[in-house]
């Protein structure tokens, strides 16, 4: 009985340590992010299965490679916000600045990217009103609006840095923006999925 | 930062191959582009498979979810339990 309690005891998650409660916070608004999202993507769902022929008729005007060459852009810059993690954690603060202005760099050409599909899009007819137009302006200038507050947020960390902010010891603050930066990066898989690819 | 932000990682952490991870994100997202040439039932349950595979690569790797307390990642889980019904219910309805 003891032994299979301990061994219960050892499988156990590992409890959290009050060092780590904004982590732990930030993880509970990441759920309450999903439940956001989750809830755009409902209505792109009801959108999608009841007016199937308008969202077909569109995609024609989707460029797939361009908005496939912009997924791996941001795909590519949550890589170097781990590097980013990496480097800080060996107490390398020159990496840790250089990764980040990477990934400052890679966000602001994936909303470059992203108004340019809007561009085209609207110079094509396809806008707000329109059926295909209200969930997709909407959810990805929604999540654009994500990408820009992380883009905000890594200049501020950049701040940080300048100001001597962050060591081997305390990271904790790149960390919970590495979260943020993946969290965009999943909703981006999702809406690129049901965006461009399913339809 | 506060003292209490303070903290260095256990010199026995594990460390994931990033680099591997990436890889296979591209990976998956150009044989996504691939499958969405496809024709008939096979589209979507492939389409959608490749999602929920990258996102769960970006959520257990480079969020660390697969190494950091699970007590994290339950937040998460709550929130993906509340809504996927939800989706399922919207998809066939």
């Amino acid at each position: 009985m003891s032994e299979r309690l301990l061994s219960e005891a050892k499988q156990s998650p590992a409890p959290v340590s009050p060092r780590e409660n904004t982590k732990l916070g930030f993880w509970v608004f990441l759920g309450g992010e999903v439940i956001f999202f989750g809830g755009l993507i409902g209505t792109l769902i009801l959108f999608q299965t009841s007016h199937p022929a308008e969202f077909q008729e569109v995609k024609e005007h989707l460029s797939i490679p361009i908005i496939g060459l912009n997924t791996f852009i941001l795909i590519l810059s949550s890589y170097f916000v781990v590097r980013a993690l990496e480097k800080i954690r060996e107490g390398d603060r020159k990496g840790l600045r250089n990764n980040l202005l990477l990934v400052l760099v890679l966000g602001a050409m994936f909303l470059g990217g992203q108004a340019f599909e809007w561009t085209t899009l609207f110079n094509e007819g396809i806008w707000f009103g329109t059926t295909f137009g209200t969930p997709f302006f909407t959810i990805t200038g929604i999540h654009g609006t994500h990408v820009f507050i992380g883009l905000l947020w890594s200049m501020f960390l950049q701040l940080g840095i300048y100001y001597g902010a962050y060591s081997r010891n305390d990271y904790q603050g790149i960390e919970i923006f590495g979260l943020y930066w993946h969290f965009v990066d999943v909703v981006w898989i999702i809406l690129f999925t049901l965006f461009y690819l399913v339809i | 930062m506060t003292d209490q932000n303070n903290h260095s990682r256990p010199a026995t952490a594990r460390r994931p191959n990033y680099f591997l991870i990436l890889v296979l994100l591209v990976v998956f997202t150009v044989i996504e582009v691939g499958a969405s040439y496809l024709t008939g039932g096979i589209k979507l349950p492939v389409l959608l498979a490749l999602a929920v595979a990258k996102a769960s690569l970006v959520i257990l790797f480079f969020m660390h979810a697969k190494y950091d307390s699970k007590t994290f990642s339950a937040w998460f889980l709550v929130g993906v339990a509340f809504i996927i019904p939800l989706l399922i219910i919207l998809g066939f309805s």
